[in-house]
């Protein structure tokens, strides 16, 4: 059984048929990547298979489990984590919080120790884990300033220290350099390395064909909400449908 | 900023102390005042609970402030065998319960703008029902309730005296004050917090979103029915002006004028309230024009309300002062 199944996934937006019936199987410790153009339903098949829209058709399962009824926050508890295309995160808050809040989060529904129920302040051990984390994705030195102050590329830095808290098991990234700088591509794509050599699960959709040659094990073509091609991304790129519908144009960089 | 803390630190310790020495210095009509003030205050936190750390607006919010304040009115006013500590606790306790239902049943799909019209229509029809119900008095309510006296076995507590009733809802606001701020300075204020700011984000940490509103909901419920618990006693009248769509209203303008920002935002708001329409009882239409005149001042120049207006001019002073200090 695969880590993350899905199977005749259909979803419609009144007329429009943004997905039609697509079935996607994501192996444990995999990095999976999804190509498509713009409107192809990358986005959709996302909020599909993270819970946030229910689909039309068809079914999710993750761990051999079924998660199609399950919301959000309980397949985030089984061990999803998400970013988004334009980073979220809790502006008004310090980045150390921001952490503080997610690694609190994790810890209230995992039954690891917390805090003395009076005490109102995050323990050392918290404090310390969300530290460890933020020096990870290289933001150490800047924990105490307001979240909302920080670069696009900070942010989504940010925004994976607020996932990896959650401790995921299945990471599901939407475009995760989308407006970087080159350098914070690359520290970006050696952090993604680092998660897989993790045996961390990655599904992610991303529009750098360097990134997606570098990380993915299996690349997923989609176009007009139908999977176009699915294999070793070497094998895809090869494809003349692929090449026709995708990376023809631009060479590589859509 | 630390500062800045220690400021407000000192503005609390003198405004405690002003409120401690209150029946030394002013009248008993004017301690009568202070005492509603500080009801109120209370009351205006309970709603910025939900508004600020869950990001919830009701404009219902009187509906549990009236339950708290029937609900000892009418064990006052009938007699009933409860003594007046468990009435209380029972009100906050009616306030809790009937903030959870509602809550449970209008959280399940509305926010924002849905949630204020949701939450005024129910206020409404709470306020129809008791003006239909003989055992609250219908449209006249509950008047001549008597102040109790508390049995605490060593010694008695007579709040039939104005100024011990008075420290009674000092101490009694304080400490509800104090828990509201250790609530959310904690784990579950960081967390109603992110579900504020977003919920989409929040619940990709594995938040149980509408969980965390209702927390907050049911909570302010209580808290809002245990400042109307106190209300009825010490106006010693209920209608139902305590749960009108005015009522609902007065802790949504005293945190706009004191700042939602600041937990001590809606407590500022308040007292600035009180004193707006004491300055200006004695001209009938006077207050009210006073009330939006200083809001639409409030929300021109200062959107942050005073404790954030306060706070922005102490960081520019400390700025100035640094500056000031560099050059020399």
């Amino acid at each position: 059984m695969s880590f993350l199944a899905a199977s005749q996934i259909r979803k419609k937006y009144g007329d429009f048929e943004a997905l039609k019936g697509v079935d996607l199987t994501v192996e444990k410790a995999q990095a999976f990547a999804i190509i498509g153009p713009n409107g192809a339903g990358k986005t959709t098949l996302f909020r599909v298979l993270t819970g946030e829209t229910p689909a039309d058709g068809g079914s999710v399962a993750f761990d051999g489990r079924d998660v199609n009824a399950l919301p959000a926050h309980q397949r985030v508890r089984m061990g999803f984590g998400r970013t988004f295309q334009v980073a979220r995160i809790f502006g008004e808050l310090s980045i150390l919080t921001n952490v503080i809040v997610a690694v609190e989060a994790r810890r209230s529904q995992t039954g690891e120790p917390k805090a003395a129920w009076w005490d109102w302040r995050p323990s050392a051990e918290i404090r310390d884990e969300a530290r460890a984390i933020l020096e990870s994705v290289g933001l150490q030195s800047r924990v105490d300033e307001h979240a909302s102050q920080l670069s696009h590329g900070d942010k989504k830095r940010l925004e994976f220290a607020i996932t990896l808290a959650g401790r995921p098991r299945l990471l599901m990234l939407d475009e995760p350099t989308a407006g970087m700088s080159i350098a914070d591509r690359r520290k970006t794509a050696q952090l993604l390395q680092k998660l897989k050599a993790e045996q961390i699960t990655i599904v992610m959709t991303e529009h750098d064909m360097d990134i997606i040659f570098d990380i993915a094990d299996r690349l997923m073509v989609l176009n007009y909400g139908e999977v176009v091609s699915v294999g070793d991304p070497e094998a895809v790129r090869q494809d003349e449908t692929v090449k026709r519908v995708y990376l023809g144009r631009g060479a590589g960089h859509a | 900023m630390t500062s800045y803390k220690a400021f407000s630190m000192l503005v609390l310790a003198i405004a405690f102390a002003a409120l401690t020495l209150a029946p030394f210095i002013v009248n008993q009509g004017l301690l009568f005042l202070i005492g509603l003030a500080m009801l109120q205050a209370l009351f205006a936190l309970s709603w910025n609970l939900m508004f600020s750390y869950a990001g919830l607006g009701s404009f219902g919010h009187a509906m549990f402030y009236g339950v708290g304040a029937y609900a000892v009115a009418a064990i006052i006013f009938h007699g009933l065998p409860i003594p007046f500590l468990a009435g209380v606790l029972l009100a906050t306790l009616l306030g809790a319960i009937s903030a959870f239902v509602i809550g449970s049943i209008v959280l399940r799909r509305a926010t924002g703008i849905q949630l204020a019209v949701l939450t005024l229509a129910l206020s409404q029809l709470a306020l129809l029902l008791v003006s239909y119900t003989n055992f609250l008095g219908r449209d006249d309510g509950l008047s001549g309730l008597a102040r109790p006296r508390i049995n605490l076995g060593a010694f008695v507590l007579d709040l039939t005296s104005q100024t011990a009733f008075y420290y009674f809802i000092l101490a009694a606001c304080a400490l509800g004050a104090a828990a509201l701020l250790w609530l959310v300075s904690g784990p579950i204020g960081r967390r109603m917090l992110a579900v504020r700011i977003d919920s989409e984000r929040a619940a990709f940490l594995g938040i149980d979103v509408r969980r965390q509103r209702l927390i907050a909901f049911t909570l302010a419920g209580a808290v809002a029915a245990f400042a109307g618990a106190l209300a009825a006693p010490w106006t010693q009248i209920v209608s139902t002006d305590s749960m009108s769509w005015l009522t609902s209203a007065q802790p949504m303008l005293a945190t706009l004028l004191g700042g939602a920002g600041s937990f001590w935002g809606p407590v500022i708001g308040a007292f600035a309230l009180t004193m707006v329409n004491y300055a200006t009882r004695t001209f009938a239409g006077l207050s009210e024009l006073m009330v939006g005149g200083i809001l639409l001042a409030v929300v021109m120049l200062a959107p942050s309300g005073i404790a954030g207006f306060t706070q922005s001019v102490a960081r520019t002073a400390a700025q100035w002062t640094k500056r000031r200090e560099n050059i020399q």
